[in-house]
């Protein structure tokens, strides 16, 4: 049983170890330098992803009395999990506005928010799925404070306040679910189903479980808290919401659709209607928007719509576009967050109009911009060219059911790409020539991540090969 | 000819956008102009090689077998005349850029080989995956070619511009996946090759579906072409775009539409299509009469000739609708005349405005008396775009005509020879605009202040040359052009 847990759950041991390092020895050595727990932090997250990357190959192992699997599906969430972590600091350590006596709390808080999102990734059972998706959302409601302003406590309250609804209403869901079944470990739930016909309860529990999913997602109706955060909390934690935690949420869900699906299509119809909203509320409300925080904000909630339009068509290819595309999603996330992030201590302002000629100010920034815009509306020669075509291949072939989803998918996409190219106008808006200030430095990992978007853009083979075999043994 | 000179062809404009950017090319106007010149030059001429190569050439490289995509070029002859234009247009428009853009050079070549990149690609794609991956990357350089160095309202037209090719490539992308739906149906096997997804295969295939499918390639070639209701994005980016830009936009881009009707909705799905024939032609006559009239009225030089293109694409529209193998001759003969004709109109108007700064014809006239060589030019295109004899667009719309006349479909009580006899009238009111044009800015009084307008410069003359030659001698001896594609015409009408 302890050479399972120990396949199973030693990227998580990883974490929490250092967690517990961190918390019981770190504050008792004098004259520690806060540098120091960054790169701590860093060595920590690099290790967990070095011992996912060895263990994709394994088959699924299961630890603590099956509530935790392990297989190439969740080693795949959790190496994207654990890359917007590592993201996500690198953008914290280049942060000057928040106080250095945070550094600490900043850098346990992440620790305990991927733990949470890693345990989520490979839960198999309810009670897990929600231990994780709790510990990953206290440590992000701590984390949306960091900043001490008004704006970032008020969005870090309004996520709690929120937040703990949500996670009340997923609880009601899951007593409905043990109610009619009489377990919360997947398997068991999965075998008890196949002979439960669809009920009332059963459409409560499922409803009311996906719903408290969804808000973790910022899935429309659940979306109002996450362009307050995105605008509040640092860059940093702001980019960890929008991927990291999303990952997570996207991860249980799949799973949930595998577990649902004998249940006559409720989750898949409740599904269709989220992502139906959720891409058309989104892609609407980042229309008016001049705060590029909140721009991205909502752009992202649009983006979790056309990854929720896939997952409510359950098939084995669905799950690979979703995984496919919500990869493409963090590259693309990440980049603009860690463009925007450059952008916004250089300058200290966070509007779209802001931007206006930075081409010429800032060439290689802008560049980076493009990139990420370009990838975000799906044009050709990035990433998310190749995942929308992906992500509206799988949704048309799932049949004449999903046919009014996939013309909302068309639509939105064009909507889309109206308030990008926007955001391109801006940066390409000729203002006064002579103000070429200095290049910004500009770290190499901002450089990989576009190259990675470009790269899988003009040969996706690799992330596909990667994507197709981790959803190959979803199953209970 | 090996398939790897084709790859050459269609992606050597990346290696020089690479150059570009290399120390090799100093960062100065005239040799990275010259740079893009020579290129450009090169590659027309390399183009030109694949007239001697037989037989066509066709390799698909598996790129994403998970997805069932191909890395699949071929060149019949079909796509031949239009990538041999499209090199022709580009080199020409590298030329015309010398004075018409003054402002980040490398920049902006880089977009123009970029272009032609992805127009090449549209053009020889063998894979439908491939030919919209091309068809939206042509969206990108022409983005920020309108919107950085066009004029006036340019943000709002390359918005514009954008917004339109993107709705219609929805629909086109739909109509992909759905062909590609109903072949994995079928065959269970996923593909996106264009001879495998010929409907004429499919038998798990109703009617209605069929036109669903067919309606929205339709729509997404239309918006390119334009089919009147979709045309509104082309005035305004032709007006606002850098003279070079229109040439290209009005030479080859429009082409793409054109070109992927006949390509997609007529090769792929020839029963939908004869279907629907009688009202393609009836859009046709639309498209030639209104846009006639539209020109007609126009105050704005450039307008006018922009809305010419509306109303020559009208003549393509109704020669692919005659089904026969006279009017889709007709049709493609009609997209290269167009191309060099429309080319040739926007430089004139670029040449003027370069001088004088205003494109009313209320502020022109008489120019003929300072600008002979200009002039005597500009007769030659004009005269070639309202389709006289002996020069190119004269076999094109008589051939285009002849074969929508001679057509034998008709369905819902549309036949498309009345419809034919009804677009015809439309040549007597290209004749009225254009022999307008010339009359507002050639004729007449001259305004004082345009006494010292100097008359064309060398590059410009090589140029306007260039174009008219190209109008004589392929006015004289069509064949040429028609050679290199009837077989693969014949091939599609049979």
């Amino acid at each position: 049983m302890f050479i399972d847990i120990y396949k199973a759950f030693m990227p998580e041991s990883i974490l929490l170890l250092s967690i517990l390092i961190f918390t019981s020895v770190f504050p008792f050595i004098k004259g520690i330098k806060e540098s120091v727990y960054i790169k701590y932090t860093l060595i920590a997250v690099v290790v967990a992803i070095i011992f996912l990357l060895m263990s994709f190959n394994m088959p699924d192992y299961y630890a603590f009395w099956g509530s935790i699997v392990a297989g190439r599906f969740s080693v795949c969430m959790k190496i994207l999990v654990l890359f917007s972590t590592l993201v996500s600091l690198f953008i914290f350590s280049r942060d000057k506005n928040i106080p250095i006596s945070n550094t600490g709390p900043f850098c346990v808080l992440l620790l305990c928010a991927s733990f949470g999102a890693m345990l989520a990734c490979s839960a198999n059972d309810l009670i897990s799925v929600f231990l994780g998706i709790e510990t990953l959302s206290l440590s992000c409601f701590a984390l949306s404070g960091l900043y001490k302003t008004t704006k970032s406590l008020e969005s870090s309250l309004k996520y709690l306040i929120s937040g703990a609804t949500a996670s009340a209403v997923m609880l009601y869901g899951i007593s409905f679910i043990y109610g009619i079944t009489s377990n919360t470990n997947f398997t068991s739930i999965f075998q008890n189903l196949s002979h439960i016909k669809p009920s009332l309860p059963m459409f409560f529990g499922i409803v009311l479980l996906l719903s408290g999913l969804c808000f973790k997602l910022a899935a429309v109706p659940f979306h109002a808290w996450f362009a307050d955060v995105s605008e509040g909390a640092p860059p940093s934690v702001a980019t960890f919401v929008s991927t990291a935690a999303k990952v997570a949420g996207i991860a249980v869900i799949i799973k949930l659709m595998y577990l649902f699906s004998t249940q006559s299509g409720i989750a898949s119809i409740f599904l269709s209607f989220i992502a139906a909203f959720t891409m058309s509320v989104g892609n609407l409300l980042a229309i008016g928007q001049n705060n590029l925080r909140r721009f991205i904000a909502y752009s992202s909630v649009a983006q979790a719509g056309y990854i929720l339009a896939v997952l409510s068509v359950t098939t084995f290819s669905t799950a690979a576009s979703a995984v496919f595309y919500l990869a493409v999603y963090v590259l693309m996330t990440l980049l603009f967050w860690f463009s925007f992030s450059i952008f916004f201590e250089n300058s200290n302002r966070e509007n779209i109009t802001d931007l206006k000629g930075l081409i010429y100010s800032q060439p290689v920034l802008a560049i980076l911009f493009v990139i990420s815009i370009l990838s975000l509306a799906g044009f050709p020669l990035t990433a998310g060219f190749i995942g929308k075509f992906y992500l509206f291949k799988t949704i048309l072939f799932a049949g004449k059911g999903f046919i009014l989803l996939f013309a909302f998918a068309l639509i939105n996409t064009l909507v889309g790409v109206y308030y990008y190219i926007n955001v391109v106008r801006n940066l390409f808006k000729v203002t006064d020539y002579s103000s070429t200030s200095k290049p910004l430095a500009i770290p190499l990992s901002v450089y990989i991540l576009a190259l990675l978007i470009i790269l899988f853009g003009i040969l996706p083979n690799p992330l596909l090969y990667f994507v197709v075999r981790s959803v190959q043994y979803i199953g209970f | 000819m090996s398939i790897f000179s084709l790859y050459t062809l269609i992606f050597a404009p990346i290696f020089a956008i690479l150059l570009l950017f290399s120390p090799f090319v100093k960062n100065e106007e005239t040799s990275i102009r010259r740079f893009a010149i020579g290129f450009s030059g090169v590659q027309f001429l390399y183009s030109l090689i694949f007239l001697f190569s037989k037989q066509s050439l066709f390799l698909s490289l598996p790129w994403i077998p998970q997805l069932g995509i191909n890395f699949s070029f071929g060149l019949d002859g079909l796509s031949l005349v239009l990538c041999i234009l499209t090199t022709f247009l580009v080199f020409l428009a590298c030329i015309a850029s010398k004075n018409a853009i003054t402002k980040q050079y490398k920049f902006y070549y880089s977009m123009i080989m970029l272009l032609t990149t992805a127009i090449l690609g549209v053009f020889c794609a063998r894979d439908l995956f491939l030919f919209f991956l091309f068809w939206e990357l042509e969206l990108i350089p022409m983005y920020f070619l309108i919107s950085i160095w066009g004029s006036g309202r340019k943000h709002y037209s390359a918005m514009k511009f954008v917004l339109y090719t993107f709705f219609g490539s929805l629909f086109m992308l739909g109509s992909i996946l759905a062909l590609a739906y109903f072949h994995f149906l079928s065959t269970g096997v996923l593909s996106f090759d264009m001879s495998a997804l010929n409907t004429d295969n499919f038998h798990n295939f109703s009617t209605f579906t069929g036109m669903v499918i067919f309606l929205g390639f339709f729509v997404g070639f239309a918006v390119k072409l334009p089919v009147v209701p979709f045309h509104t994005w082309l005035p305004d980016a032709h007006v606002d775009a850098p003279t070079p830009v229109s040439m290209l936009l009005a030479g080859i881009l429009l082409k793409m539409g054109g070109y992927g009707l006949l390509r997609i909705n007529f090769q792929l799905m020839l029963a939908v299509f004869k279907y629907f024939a009688p009202f393609i032609a009836l859009l046709a006559a639309i498209n030639i009469l209104y846009a006639a009239f539209v020109a007609i009225a126009q105050k704005d030089f450039k307008k006018l000739v922009a809305y010419s293109s509306v109303s020559h694409m009208g003549i393509v529209l109704l020669g692919l609708a005659a089904c026969n193998t006279a009017g889709i001759s007709g049709a493609v003969l009609q997209m290269v005349a167009h191309g060099v004709i429309s080319a040739g109109l926007f430089m004139i108007v670029g040449v003027i405005y370069l001088r004088t700064k205003t494109r009313q014809f209320a502020d022109l006239g008489g120019l003929a008396q300072v600008a002979p060589q200009l002039f005597s030019f500009s007769m030659i295109i004009a005269l070639a775009g309202l389709g006289l004899p002996l020069l190119i667009a004269f076999p094109a719309e008589a051939l285009a005509f002849y074969g929508a006349a001679t057509s034998v479909i008709r369905s819902a009580n549309l036949s498309i020879p009345a419809v034919a006899v009804i677009s015809a009238v439309g040549i007597i009111f290209t004749s009225v605009y254009i022999l307008l044009m010339m009359q507002k800015v050639f004729f007449g009084n001259i305004f004082a202040k345009w006494q010292k307008f100097r008359d064309i410069s060398m590059s410009e003359g090589v140029v306007l040359g260039l174009i008219s030659f190209v109008i004589v001698v392929f006015g004289f001896y069509p064949a040429l052009v028609l050679n290199t594609f009837t077989s693969v015409v014949f091939g599609m009408a049979k």
